[in-house]
């Protein structure tokens, strides 16, 4: 229809960027409950994806500050990303091992580090919109402004995640038993604790230089994998979760492109995702407290 | 066999030497029970022995030195069980958690039809099929004890180590678990520590005392028994009943 009424070169452009904007929800729905996955299973704690733990709002913040202060450049943005998401991560580690290494530990400096950065972005983000005005996109979680440049980084990312994910899915169950029972089965536990968090956090970190925050897709998909599934073997559940992800969040942005949209434009798909993730969230918080 | 000769193991942060110049031998078809009082060291021994902390001196299994045996070797060898740890959303279910402990020799991503039977038939011979597809944060203490027993059968090592198999057990599952002991420990070395005296001389063949980090005797149980050293590993006195074959030693309150 759009070919018809536009003219074919128009038509081709809009194919294009709706095209890309697909692809773009389709790996970064599977990247981000990946993450999730992989950050629950090797932490111990079904409480926790990149944007409770604070990858994400380092990852934020990191970027505007590289649009501030440095010439811009799409590598230069996700290396920026890397080191500010990753740096959020060991700080939360870091404070939340010093004070026990509870579940509940993680959740409450994860959400005191994530608040922090996205605070401070919030703040630089007055200052980014003057240099570049798009970036504002970034700060809510949105898809609006993916060019077809991420659809390849995306791939490469999701392909490195099904690698590892042969190499990962194993150790992970054996180390949701204990370390000391992974150790005697031939599994070095911080190795590949080491290696699962930086994979979650590297890619949730590009994620977010990409797209923004879209909190609470990487918690509630793997929940809702291992329900649907009735396990919790990460063999089944991170591809499950991957799948889903994806599906999940083609059809939020597809909701937020067409039905959520006013005159000032269309709601940003991770504001429609935590909406719906956040009840999800307060729901499995309730149960683990009640549980004690 | 296995063979500890001057093992050393010092928590550095703390300060504590744990263990001092430990030496010991642990041949085939024993089952040794380390005892000793809280804060003895029966913990660290066996850790050490599985290659789980470091140490100073030798630890040798079947003649490998543990600390420089590459893990997957280790793995083949020695089968650790302590305590495992359940968290609530992420809880696999029993016969999940047994499969894990084949996935030290499965050559393929899943499991195959061999593993899934060995699971099945060790799941019957210890009567518990009936908790094959319960979630392990759903099990009972006793249950959770007898399903960490199961792993260890599972993996099929020659030599199993059991960090406390009698912790939180009321008196009819320490029981249970002392007969399971016994009734799987043939052509096996099982190696388990306790401070329960009673589940020690009813499991065991020969016991290891320990006290303060330090061996103060090994010896088959009623050498143990008779020549008092329970008093001084526990500083307790025991009063022995001698109306049966093998003496009851009884604490004195």
């Amino acid at each position: 229809m759009i070919f018809v009424n536009l003219g074919y070169g128009q038509g081709y452009a809009v194919l294009a960027y709706r095209l890309n904007r697909a692809l773009a929800a389709i790996f970064v729905g599977f990247l981000l409950s990946v993450s999730g996955c992989l950050l629950q299973s090797s932490l111990r704690n079904p409480l926790v994806d990149h944007y409770i733990l604070g990858i994400g709002g380092g990852a934020l913040f990191a970027t505007y500050v590289y649009i501030l202060l440095l010439p811009f450049t799409m590598y230069g943005r996700i290396l920026s990303a890397i080191i500010g998401g990753l740096t959020a991560l060991s700080i939360t580690i870091l404070v939340a091992e010093a004070i026990g290494g509870s579940d509940i530990a993680y959740v409450l400096v994860g959400i005191g580090v994530s608040t922090t950065f996205s605070g401070l972005s919030i703040l630089l983000s007055y200052f980014v919109v003057a240099k570049n005005p798009y970036a504002m996109h970034i700060l809510l979680g949105s898809l609006v402004l993916v060019s077809g440049k991420w659809i390849p980084i995306l791939l490469i990312l999701l392909i490195l995640d099904i690698i590892l994910y042969f190499i990962l899915a194993k150790p992970l169950n054996v180390m949701m038993l204990g370390d000391e029972y992974a150790f005697q089965l031939g599994y070095n536990p911080r190795f590949y604790r080491l290696l699962a968090t930086l994979l979650a956090g590297v890619t949730s970190s590009i994620v977010v230089s990409c797209c923004g925050l879209i909190g609470f897709l990487g918690l509630v998909i793997p929940h809702f994998s291992r329900f649907l599934l009735n396990t919790s073997d990460n063999r089944l559940v991170i591809p499950l979760s991957g799948l889903l992800g994806s599906v999940f969040l083609l059809l939020a942005d597809n909701a937020s492109r067409l039905v959520l949209v006013s005159e000032v434009g269309e709601v940003p798909v991770g504001a429609l995702v935590s909406i719906l993730g956040a009840p999800f969230y307060i729901m499995i918080l309730v149960k683990r407290i009640r549980g004690r | 066999m296995i063979r500890v000769e001057k093992l050393k193991v010092v928590y550095e942060k703390a300060n504590i030497m744990a263990l001092r110049d430990i030496m010991l031998d642990i041949h085939e078809n024993m089952i040794l029970g380390i005892l000793g009082p809280n804060g003895a060291g029966k913990t660290t021994l066996l850790k050490s022995i599985a290659g789980i902390l470091p140490y100073q001196g030798y630890v040798y299994v079947d003649g490998i030195e543990v600390s420089k045996a590459p893990l997957r070797v280790l793995s083949r060898l020695i089968s650790y069980m302590g305590d495992v740890v359940v968290p609530e959303a992420l809880s696999l279910t029993v016969f999940e958690a047994l499969l894990t402990a084949r996935y030290h020799i499965l050559r393929k991503f899943f499991e195959t039809r061999q593993d899934i039977e060995i699971v099945d038939e060790t799941l019957k011979k210890l009567g518990i099929s009936h908790l094959k597809n319960r979630r392990l944060s759903q099990l009972s203490s006793g249950e959770l004890r007898i399903v960490i027993i199961a792993m260890a059968l599972v993996k099929n090592t020659k030599y199993i180590l059991l960090d406390e198999p009698d912790a939180h057990l009321d008196l009819k599952n320490k029981i249970m678990v002392s007969r399971l002991i016994k009734q799987f420990s043939r052509d096996k070395v099982v190696v388990f520590t306790t401070h329960d005296v009673y589940f020690a001389i009813n499991t065991s063949t020969h016991i290891a005392l320990l006290k303060n980090g330090k061996l103060i005797y090994v010896g088959d149980v009623k050498d143990v028994i008779e020549k008092n050293y329970l008093e001084k590993a526990f500083d307790v006195k025991f009063k022995l009943l001698r109306d049966r074959e093998l003496p009851v030693p009884v604490p004195v309150y």
